[in-house]
Formats: C-alpha cells, sequence, structure tokens
C-alpha cells in the first residue's frame, strides 16, 4: 500500500506545483494520475521515485516512511517518456542493468533478463543497441527494464506520449498484461483520459497541485465531481448549457424541465450549467414533450453508426448523438439555412454551480444510475 | 559517419573535381615546405643519413664550436609536464562540468559566467602576475609551478565545453540510472561518462596539444636550463649567441617534437570527428 500525506511541493521557493496533496493506493492496483500539463501529476510521481525531494508531507511504502530514502533504495521500476535507455549497451545490458546494480551474478541476470524479454517479445532484438529499434520496441525494453528486479512499484511516466496511434494501442495493451501477470502496483502518468481510462483501475484528477477526483473510470464519467472533472472526461466532451434553478424546474433560454435528479440543497435562483453527454439527449426535429429546448443547428457529421449534431443553445455549443441515420439529409439542409431542431435533458445529467463549478446532483440518491 | 556512399551526377563530380583541384593548389605550398623539412632532417652533405639526430641518443658537437646536450631530459620533463596537464585538465574540468550541468548550489550562475569571461580573457596578460604569484608561493621555476599554471589558464575552456556535452544528456537517463540502484557517482562510471565520451576526447586531443607545444609558459616561468623542456630545447641552440646555422639538425629536432603529436592524433582522429560531427558541441 503506497499513502500520500499532505505532500507538498516548491519549486525556487515561489512556484507551488503540489499542495496538500494526499492519495492511497492499494496493493496490486493501477492507479492513474490525470490532468493538464503543468497539475503536479510529474512531480507526484518523482516524489514517489525519490528523485524529487517533497518540501513538506511524507510518503509510506506499506507503512514504512521512505520520505527520506533514495531511490535505489525504494525498490521502483520507472519507465520514462523518452526510455531514457543506455544508448553504449546493448538491449541485453539494458535489461540487465538494474540486476547488475544489485550484484546479482552474470548468469542469473542474463537468464531473467532473457525471460522478461520473452514474455515482451523482444527476444530476438538482445542483441541491438537501442538506437536500431523503432520507438515501440525501445519502449517494451524500457518495460522489461523497469520490472526485471521485480519491484513492489511500478511507476510511469507519460510512457506512451512519443508513440503514434496504433502503437500506443499496441503498448497499452503490453503494460495492462504485464499488471494483471505480475500484480506489481503501479501507477501511470498521463495527460490522455483515453489511456487512463483503459488502464487504470482508479484516476486521480489533478489540477494546479490538488486532487479534483479520485475515482474509477466509470464514476468519473458518470458522477463528475465538478466542471474541471467533466471537461476532462469523455470523447465527444460533455455538452455544458447554462441554465437557472427555479424551484423544482430548470430554466434554459425560454424553456422550463422540470428537475429530473435529486439535488443536494442549494440556493433557489442560482445560476447553474448542465452538463449532459451527447449519447443521452433526447433528439428531435419538432418540439416535443421529451426535447422542449430549440437548438440551432450549425452542422451535422455521419459517423458511420450515428450521427453526430452540432448545435447551439444560446451561447452553449452542443454535440448530440442522433441514432435515427435517415434524419441525415434533413440535417444537412436544416444546417445550410441554420434552422433549427430541438434536444432535452434526459433522465441522468449534472449540475453545476456556476459559483464554484461543484456537482449539486444527489447521487446518493439517484436510483440505478 | 554514414557508411552508404553518397551517388554523385555527372556534373556534382566535375565541381568536386574542381574542388579538389584547388584544395591542391592551396595546400602544395605546405606540401612543399614539409617535403623540404624532411630532406634538410634526413640528409647530411647530400646524401642519407641519421646524423643530425645524434642529439638523440648522446651529446652532439656542431662544427667542433658548440656541443648540444642529449635530449633526453627534455624530452622526459615534456612529456611528464604534457601527461600531468591532460590528465589533471580532464578530470578536473569533467567534475567541475558536471556539477555545472547538473547540480544546484549557490553561486553556480556566477562561476558559469565566470568561465566565459575568462575563456575570453587573453591569459598572456597575466604572465607577470602569475610570476609574482609563483614567487610568493615559492613555485617559480619549478615544472609543478608551470603545470599548475597550465591547468588552470585552460580549464575555464575545457569546462565549458565538456559542460555542454553534460547539458545534452537528458536527465531521464540520469534519473533511470538513480532508479535502477546507481549512486550518482556508479551512474555517473556506468553511463553517464560513455554519453559525454566525444567531449572528453575533444579535450584531450585539445588539452594534449596545448600543452606539447606551449612554449611562452616555460619560456617566461622557467628560467636558466635547470628544467629543460622540448620547447626551450629546440629554441636554446637557435640563439643568436650560438650562431650555429645548422638547419638539418634544428629539423630533425622538429620532426621529433612532432612524433608524440603526430601519433596522438592517428590514435584519436576517428573518434575525435565523431565527437565533432555527431554533437556539434563546444569548440
Amino acid at each position: 500500500m503506497i499513502e500520500i500525506r499532505n505532500l507538498r511541493k516548491e519549486f525556487n521557493h515561489d512556484v507551488v506545483a503540489l499542495d496538500n496533496f494526499s492519495l492511497t493506493i492499494e496493493d496490486g492496483e493501477f492507479v492513474a494520475l490525470l490532468g493538464p500539463s503543468g497539475c503536479g501529476k510529474s512531480t507526484t510521481l518523482n516524489c514517489l521515485a525519490g528523485l524529487l525531494d517533497p518540501t513538506s508531507g511524507i510518503i509510506l511504502f506499506n507503512g514504512q516512511d521512505v520520505t527520506g530514502l533514495e531511490p535505489r533504495e525504494r525498490n521502483i521500476g520507472m519507465v520514462f517518456q523518452s526510455y531514457a535507455l543506455y544508448p553504449h549497451l546493448s538491449v541485453l545490458d539494458n535489461i540487465a542493468f538494474p540486476l547488475k546494480q544489485k550484484k546479482v551474478d552474470k548468469e542469473t541476470r542474463y537468464r531473467k533478463a532473457r525471460e522478461v524479454a520473452k514474455v515482451l517479445q523482444i527476444e530476438h532484438l538482445l542483441e541491438r543497441k537501442p538506437h536500431e529499434l523503432s520507438g515501440g520496441q525501445q519502449q517494451r525494453v524500457a518495460m522489461c527494464r523497469a520490472i526485471v528486479k521485480e519491484p513492489d512499484v511500478l511507476l510511469l511516466d507519460e510512457p506512451m506520449s512519443n508513440l503514434d496511434a496504433r502503437l500506443k494501442i499496441e503498448i497499452r495493451e503490453v503494460i495492462k498484461d504485464i499488471h494483471q501477470k505480475l500484480g506489481i502496483t503501479s501507477i501511470i502518468v498521463t495527460h490522455d483520459q483515453e489511456e487512463a481510462m483503459a488502464l487504470a483501475d482508479r484516476i486521480a484528477i489533478l489540477d494546479c497541485g490538488k486532487t479534483q477526483q479520485f475515482d474509477t473510470p466509470d464514476n468519473l464519467y458518470e458522477k463528475p465531481a465538478n466542471l474541471f472533472v467533466a471537461n476532462f472526461m469523455g470523447n465527444p466532451p460533455m455538452n455544458f448549457i447554462k441554465a437557472r434553478l427555479e424551484g423544482n424546474r430548470i430554466r434554459i433560454m425560454d424553456s422550463y424541465i422540470n428537475i429530473e435528479m435529486p439535488l443536494l440543497p442549494h440556493e433557489d435562483g442560482s445560476d447553474v450549467k448542465i452538463g449532459t453527454r451527447s449519447h443521452k439527449m433526447p433528439f428531435s426535429l419538432d418540439r416535443s414533450e421529451d426535447a422542449p429546448i430549440r437548438m440551432e443547428v450549425r452542422n451535422v457529421e455521419n459517423l458511420g453508426k450515428e450521427l453526430l449534431v452540432y448545435g447551439s443553445i444560446g451561447d452553449d455549443e452542443i454535440r448530440v448523438s442522433v441514432q435515427d441515420k435517415s434524419l441525415y439529409s434533413e440535417l444537412r439542409s436544416r444546417a445550410g439555412r441554420k434552422h433549427s431542431c430541438y434536444v432535452g435533458l434526459g433522465k441522468s445529467y449534472n449540475v453545476f454551480m456556476t459559483s464554484d463549478g461543484n456537482n449539486i446532483v444527489d447521487f446518493k440518491e439517484v436510483k440505478n444510475a | 559517419m554514414s557508411k552508404n556512399k553518397v551517388m554523385l551526377t555527372k556534373r556534382e563530380r566535375k565541381r568536386q573535381n574542381i574542388a579538389i583541384a584547388v584544395m591542391f593548389l592551396f595546400i602544395l605550398p605546405v606540401a612543399v615546405m614539409f617535403a623540404s623539412f624532411f630532406l634538410m632532417a634526413f640528409f647530411k652533405d647530400g646524401h642519407l643519413s641519421l646524423e643530425n639526430f645524434e642529439f638523440v641518443i648522446r651529446p652532439m658537437k656542431l662544427r667542433d664550436q658548440t656541443t648540444i646536450p642529449a635530449i633526453g631530459k627534455a624530452l622526459r620533463n615534456s612529456v611528464i609536464f604534457t601527461v600531468c596537464v591532460t590528465i589533471m585538465e580532464v578530470i578536473t574540468s569533467l567534475m567541475a562540468g558536471y556539477a555545472l550541468s547538473r547540480l544546484d548550489f549557490r553561486g553556480r550562475k556566477t562561476i558559469q559566467g565566470g568561465l566565459l569571461v575568462l575563456r575570453m580573457f587573453p591569459t598572456l596578460l597575466l604572465l607577470i602576475a602569475v610570476l609574482y604569484v609563483l614567487m610568493a608561493t615559492k613555485m617559480a621555476n619549478s615544472l609543478l609551478g608551470v603545470v599548475l599554471v597550465a591547468i588552470s589558464f585552460r580549464l575555464p575552456g575545457s569546462t565549458y565545453i565538456i559542460k555542454n556535452f553534460f547539458d545534452g544528456i537528458p536527465r531521464d537517463i540520469e534519473n533511470s540510472t538513480l532508479v535502477d540502484g546507481c549512486t550518482r557517482f556508479s551512474g555517473f562510471r556506468q553511463v553517464i561518462i560513455h554519453l559525454v565520451k566525444p567531449g572528453i576526447v575533444s579535450i584531450t586531443v585539445f588539452s594534449f596539444l596545448s600543452a606539447w607545444s606551449n612554449f611562452i609558459l616555460f619560456n617566461t616561468l622557467l628560467f636558466g636550463n635547470r628544467t629543460p623542456v622540448m620547447a626551450t630545447y629546440i629554441r636554446a641552440i637557435t640563439r643568436n649567441e650560438q650562431m650555429i646555422a645548422s638547419f638539418n639538425v634544428v629539423a630533425a629536432m622538429g620532426i621529433i617534437y612532432m612524433l608524440p603529436v603526430l601519433v596522438f592524433f592517428v590514435m584519436t582522429q576517428k573518434q575525435l570527428m565523431e565527437g565533432n560531427i555527431n554533437t556539434s558541441k563546444g569548440l
């Protein structure tokens, strides 16, 4: 178990990268640290590795305080963004390098290196030098080197950001496989929400050195704690519509809609933003009970399995998925003439306070969410 | 460095030939000088002989007027000097360059700026002051004193060069060695030093050359003939009062003086070219 307690990291005495950051990671869990660049996720990882000394706060590995320990005393494996292979050593020597530092005898360390190389399917490359490998192969070597010493914790620092889209998916599978086989507690840093969703058991979303939400991918997607998280998760991104809460109704432009979701106590007449997923919005060409909000159609895309309609409600840009593909030509012509169609909020949506961005839907009261 | 040959078009080949011709034209005078130099050294009174090299093994009489001492002592001093200066300079600048590139300490910026200023400063202007310092520390007229001065004069330049090489190594690689179980020093020894090899070769070569061909320092800081070195040895026999004009002997000495440099260059040429082409840093 890894515990981070009240971690704070300042650079040059004025830039605060991490502020009172706490996180608990269970044994064998795969956790992703997700956030925009400069949010402190790499700083957290480097503090865990011991490459950076935190300004204050402590880090515990299995109850033992490791805050003051050197990286080599922590038994961690790390994969770097740039792979950081040693260019003057062969692939085999690269993989065996951590064992050499542990004074493992030559025969054993080469045997172990070959074993992990086999797992990651790079046996045929062992005699080559790193510069003779492709990006994906280098990444595999870096993975081998990180896991060969059977570390307690595996740290991955944006391991896929230098790869092209197809290789990304391939390496993603490799990482997932390795984690399943070895059950090492793993922490990955990434700015790609898709990657985080695919790999992690739980995701911590960071912004400005603070955790915004630490939860399972599903909960982050369905029950974002605030606007920042909602904005970050999901593709296409969530739609946000300006609205006002009036009694038990929501007012959007000139339309009133009954509130379907249980809400936490709030002030009547508050300005809010309604957050909905594009595929959860009812859609119809004409005003109906389900779809009472007028939306100006700007464009429509045929994605093959569905249509994606771009439109606007007031100033808010909206995307709506439409299953009925026969509407394509009709929507095309409406988009050309700047005509409207109608959408609704459906049965499940989020309500964010405009003032602080927090989600005020009371998820405890939501049935079968 | 690439092994695949570049195919030239006809026109390019024609231009290449012109370029070669022009280069040959420029090199010709130098080549003629070198040739006559060798001829002078290896011919005496019109026939091939090694008599001009007599000073290599024993004191040599020149036309019954002057005797030149054997070269042994001067050669030994020069070798000691060069080896000391090169080794010390490389080790010191490696450590200093690493610290400046990687560690964060008070005054780092100042030192870095100071290096540049010192590098640009004509060190010869300091000679008189240096002599006073050496006299005060009782190191004047000793080889040790000159060694120290030679190292300190060259240190800013080579530190700056090697620092640039260290700057070029990604942080990740160093962090990786730390995570993989190295201490900073063992990581440096096992990985980092291999990555700055071209840099080490460059500063070694230049340090060696400048130490071997140093003249001003010896001429100023070593007086009397107590500690002869190659540079002052050759000068001694061409002084006006000797009034000898055996250019053949001078040429022979020149060849002896040149030999170590030649050998050293042949040995390091490959790495040197690699260093300069692959990284194009420093210098």
